[in-house]
């Protein structure tokens, strides 16, 4: 049983490291999903939206919306815990659904995006959430044979250990991830309103800013922007350079 | 077997009495370039570089779509084997023959920009420069960033009197671009 535990921890090793080899972000937006003419705004991750509408906890889970004082409470857990470093990035939410009901169209999406890892996505044509498209079933690893072989697979391994991060075969073109639509809404389908202090100290940061997305029947998604000060490059993905300032950090 | 090299100090060995190191960079990823609206990625060197010692290191190639010069924008920015980038309206401009410079000399050459000059230089010994301009040739020196999907990342860009400018990634571009405003007064 234990054999079989280890040989799924290896091959989901394996498939990861595969998986690394491939570029996400921006560029595979670009390459596999945008149209030639369509600008990408921005992106983020949508992981863990925040649900601000009667009938759903702030996770998304049915019930009574928390207290004041639970969230208080909870705000103290968390900057005693190990987690917070007061220079580290804010703890606002990326992505918060607000609306009259948990049915409401800004909640169902956030439903949805929350399902499965992936990007939102704004650009000049469509409000999108994006995912990768998933990998065929993978086929079977071939066993690597003789000690030569172990050697290598193990430094391979340990290759993609000490750097951390992507790497990808020399003399080759970087290879992206294919990305496909989970649902998207074409301009005229929403009204972006605008950037705005979102002026509720609930979460670490007491001034996030946020981006306001407007549905037709009136909820909103809202994008987290950043703290402001110049560190806006530091919450989204966008095809432009932000000029830095030079006083900040 | 090869002689471990040297490094050598450019204040020390490549500057004069009473000139300043202001910023190094030395490229370990490719250059594009967008000349008279041609993207080239990797940079083909237009005009004569001298020969490195040592082949560069091969690396790999940056994805297709930029390759291809489909992309919008910075989006180059995102592919993570690019250093940087020359824009110019035509190959004879200085960004031009920093990116010349920098792709021939990948991995053996750094750009140095002191109080008074600009250059490419190998800086092991023997230390040889290149190239040498002056820096009032730059008009401006600024910071940029963005988020990519591997993390953040940072540009120096500099501005040329002949309207051609050159990115490049540089970890502190805030500290780097203050310091050089700063020493040439801009």
């Amino acid at each position: 049983m234990f054999r079989r535990a280890d040989a799924r921890l290896a091959d989901h090793r394996k498939r990861t490291m595969t998986e690394k080899r491939r570029l996400g972000g921006i560029l595979a937006l670009r390459e596999t999903w945008c149209r030639p003419d369509e600008t990408v705004l921005w992106c983020c991750e949508g992981a863990e939206p925040r649900f601000d509408v009667p009938g759903l906890r702030p996770d998304g889970a049915v019930g009574k919306k928390r207290s004041a004082l639970d969230t208080a409470i909870n705000v103290v857990d968390f900057v005693a815990s190990d987690n917070f470093s007061g220079s580290g990035p804010p703890q606002a939410p990326a992505v918060i659904a607000t609306g009259p009901s948990a049915h409401c169209e800004a909640a169902r999406m956030a439903y949805t995006a929350a399902a499965e890892p992936g990007l939102w996505v704004l650009t000049s044509h469509r409000l999108a959430y994006v995912a990768p498209v998933p990998d065929p079933a993978p086929a079977t690893v071939p066993q690597s044979r003789g000690l030569l072989g172990k050697l290598r697979e193990k430094a391979d391994n340990v290759r993609g250990f000490i750097t951390g991060g992507p790497w990808y075969a020399d003399d080759e073109p970087v290879p992206v991830r294919r990305q496909r639509s989970v649902f998207e809404i074409h301009t005229g389908g929403f009204t972006v309103i605008g950037t705005a202090v979102r002026d509720r100290p609930r979460f670490t940061d007491p001034k996030p800013l946020y981006e306001k997305v407007a549905l037709p029947d009136g909820s909103l998604l809202e994008f987290y922007a950043g703290p402001g000060g110049g560190r806006l490059f530091r919450t989204r993905q966008t095809g432009r350079l932000l000029l830095l300032d030079e006083q900040d950090r | 077997m090869t002689a471990p090299r040297i490094e050598l100090d450019p204040q020390l060995a490549w500057c004069q009495a009473g000139e300043r190191l202001l910023a190094r960079a030395k490229p370990d990823g490719h250059i594009g370039s967008t000349i008279g609206g041609e993207i080239t990625a990797p940079h083909r060197p237009r005009g004569r570089a001298p020969e490195p010692g040592d082949p560069a290191k091969p690396l790999p190639l940056p994805t297709l779509v930029v390759s291809q010069g489909r992309f919008h924008d910075d989006e180059w920015t995102h592919d993570p084997t690019l250093w940087g980038w020359a824009h110019a309206d035509g190959p004879e401009r200085l960004a031009v023959r920093l990116a010349d410079l920098l792709t021939a000399g990948r991995g053996t050459v750094t750009m140095l920009l002191s109080s008074r000059r600009l250059a490419v230089a190998r800086t092991h010994q023997p230390f040889t420069a290149w190239f040498e301009a002056d820096v009032r040739h730059i008009v401006a020196i600024r910071p940029f960033g963005l988020l990519t999907a591997d993390g953040h990342r940072e540009f120096l860009r500099a501005d040329f009197a002949d309207r051609s400018a050159l990115l490049w990634r540089a970890p502190r571009a805030r500290r780097d671009a203050k310091t050089v405003r700063t020493g040439l007064g801009l």
